[in-house]
């Protein structure tokens, strides 16, 4: 508030002083310049030529409101406009204000003039000057004016601003309102947006994106912890019977020996699907805190192919690669390491003997590509979306080993990098596709 | 052998004291950090297992503080968090080794024996010696009683890293660790299938075999007790 007072007075202050004091300025100009003629006049052609150039310039032709007068020594008028010398001025020399009477419709009135006095020699003295009533009537208009404008922007801007905070604190409602559904548990619900693309707007519009997100991950969430719920209970069960079996039944070291083997199987599987959800979790869970470093993809792909060579070679699978050198990308390597150990693990496990597998390092299109194929039977395209979320194996009995996570690992590592992951077609077998699409040789 | 265990979990402590205590290892048992860090500095010890997570102060935070102060002790650090960069932390907070929990008894076992021998076997070695099989590091070549065994290099760095710690139990994990370099668990056999081209190549044929696998633990390199 004070900062709307604080610039409208000084607008008002400029719009007065350039209108205003511009005219005031005009008024001196042209009676100075007046002056001057006549002074100079006085200098070549003396009292004659001066009384001249008076009567000439006060008479029938003068200027509209200009005041001229020159009046000897004993201040008796010698020509000029003016009836008799302004005497109550006590200026003698300099600008002076005098009032001026002139005819107006009944009788004379009153007008305000200012005017430049001089002492010429001889005792003779000159007086030159403007009417300016006109001016000050234009300007006690401009000031009015002005005063009134200042009045009614402040009573409008009280008015607006009123409606304004009315209308804010109206929608602030109704989100706080819409807010207080989802806390309570409504995750559906969004929050309002007018459409009208304003502040209030972009923000409904942002925080109904943030829900959308969320409610995916919650409805996600749910899947998971249904599957984990299953993937777990199978093991504990399996560690739980024959330890109760064992208990009941007679003192038995083979028994219990044959009991507590079982529960350390099964409680390793139980570790092993623990671990694999908490990869997944971190790689899901973004690049917070994650270290990522400039790796060559080229080289992390060798150690892996090393890994797995001799379980390829045992079950006599053909390898082919295509590994190059110097792929960098930004990434961690223990966590690009684990993804692609599960591609090439899939890819052997599922393979009969005797047929092939691959991996592929490349940049093409603007993006370093990884490529693990194999000569199996494939995933049909229907299912391909499917098995990269977590726990889905397409053999529903759950019969073949490993649990259910590894392609899993794959998307969230590759959602981690920012890479897209495609399962296509080998025709015959299937064609997995990981595409960093950042620039070659980035941070390297 | 003294061992300091700092570990507020009682259970797993119990178990942990029992299975140290029967391998032959004096343990001392501290369930608080502050206590913990204060009998690390005041005696001395041969290792240190210290929990990530522990009330009155942090795991990361003891080992800090004892490394500040010059303490050399080997230092095994045990935690729940599985995430690749815990243990990236825990290891350049000045640990030794990381363990994720749950983990078997053999594995740890495995690497407080590392741990305890790193100390010793450390000089700087041109040939390893175990039972008639002798290894060249430098001309990289590796032979049994005078006959000269064709190893790849991956083959080479495996035994490369048993013969260095023959007789001790060598884990699946530390097998990937010091050779391959990653930490994950490979969940399949895949080193299994290395350790039995190795075997293949140093005891074919040998009626002494030097490669042996304990049971639910893991490779070690001896000769048959």
């Amino acid at each position: 508030m004070a900062l709307f007072w604080a610039s409208t007075a000084i607008l008002l202050g400029f719009i007065q002083y350039s209108t205003v004091g511009m005219m005031d300025r005009e008024t001196r100009e042209r009676i100075d310049l007046d002056y001057r003629v006549m002074t100079e006049t006085y200098r070549h052609a003396g009292i004659q030529g001066l009384r001249r150039i008076v009567d000439e310039r006060s008479g029938d032709r003068a200027v509209a409101g200009a005041l001229y007068l020159l009046v000897d020594t004993h201040s008796r008028p010698l020509a000029g406009n003016l009836a008799f010398w302004p005497d109550d001025s006590g200026v003698e020399e300099g600008w002076i204000r005098l009032a001026i009477q002139m005819p107006g419709a009944s009788g004379y009135i009153h007008h305000q003039a200012t005017a430049r006095i001089a002492r010429l020699p001889n005792h003779y003295r000159l007086l030159v000057g403007r009417d300016i009533q006109d001016r000050l009537v234009f300007q006690a208009l401009i000031t009015h004016s002005l005063l009134l404008s200042v009045v009614i922007v402040g009573v409008l801007s009280l008015i607006g601003g009123v409606i304004i905070s009315q209308r804010m604190l109206r929608r602030v409602d109704e989100l706080a309102r819409t807010a207080n559904t989802i806390i309570q548990g409504d995750l559906g619900t969004r929050l309002p947006v007018q459409g009208i693309g304003d502040e209030f707007d972009r923000v409904a519009q942002n925080v109904n994106r943030m829900l959308d997100q969320i409610e995916r991950l919650t409805s996600g969430m749910r899947t998971v912890i249904d599957s984990v719920a299953h993937d777990l209970r199978g093991p504990l069960t399996r560690i739980r019977g024959p330890i109760e079996l064992a208990l009941a039944g007679p003192t038995d070291a083979v028994a219990y020996r044959q009991a507590l083997d079982t529960a350390l199987v099964e409680s390793e599987r139980l570790h092993r699907t623990v671990d694999a959800l908490l990869h997944i979790a971190q790689a899901e869970s973004g690049t917070i805190g994650m270290e990522m470093e400039p790796i060559d993809l080229a080289a992390v792909a060798r150690d892996v192919l090393d890994l797995y060579q001799p379980s390829a070679e045992d079950k006599a699978l053909r390898i082919e690669h295509d590994i190059g050198a110097g792929h960098w990308i930004r990434g961690n390597r223990q966590l690009l390491a684990q993804g692609l150990a599960n591609l090439i693990d899939n890819a052997i496990k599922y393979t009969p003997e005797g047929g092939r597998i691959g991996l592929r390092v490349s940049f093409s299109g603007g993006a370093t590509r990884l490529e693990v194929w194999d000569s199996g039977p494939g995933i049909p395209e229907a299912d391909r979306a499917r098995v990269l979320e977590r726990f889905v194996r397409l053999d529903a009995s759950r019969t073949a080993p490993g649990s259910g996570l590894g392609l899993s690992l794959v998307a969230a590592v590759a959602k981690l990098h920012g890479a897209s992951l495609t399962l296509g077609d080998n025709a015959p077998g299937l064609c997995v596709v990981l595409a960093f699409a950042q620039a070659a040789g980035a941070g390297g | 052998m003294r061992i300091l265990l700092i570990e507020d979990d009682k259970q797993a402590a119990a178990y942990l004291v029992k299975g140290l205590d029967e391998a032959g290892f004096n343990v001392e048992h501290v369930p608080d950090g502050r206590d913990g860090l204060f009998l690390a500095t005041s005696e001395p010890f041969d290792l240190v297992i210290v929990d990530r997570m522990l009330p009155g102060l942090d795991g990361l935070a003891i080992i800090q503080a004892l490394r500040a102060q010059g303490h050399k002790t080997p230092i095994l650090i045990l935690s729940a968090l599985a995430q690749v960069d815990d243990r990236v932390r825990g290891l350049r907070a000045g640990g030794d080794d990381y363990l994720t929990k749950p983990y078997s008894f053999a594995e740890l076992m495995a690497r407080i024996e590392a741990l305890l021998r790193r100390g010793q076997a450390q000089a700087a070695v041109t040939t390893l010696e175990v039972a008639g099989l002798h290894m060249d590091l430098v001309g990289r070549t590796v032979a049994r009683d005078g006959r000269r065994i064709e190893l790849q290099p991956r083959e080479f760095r495996l035994l490369e890293h048993l013969m260095r710690h023959a007789g001790q139990v060598v884990t699946r994990t530390m097998l990937l660790e010091a050779v391959w370099d990653y930490h994950f668990d490979p969940q399949t056999n895949v080193i299994d299938v290395h350790m039995s081209r190795l075997r293949q190549k140093i005891d074919k044929g040998s009626d002494k075999p030097l490669l042996q696998t304990v049971r639910g633990a893991g490779y070690t390199l001896r000769e048959d007790p």
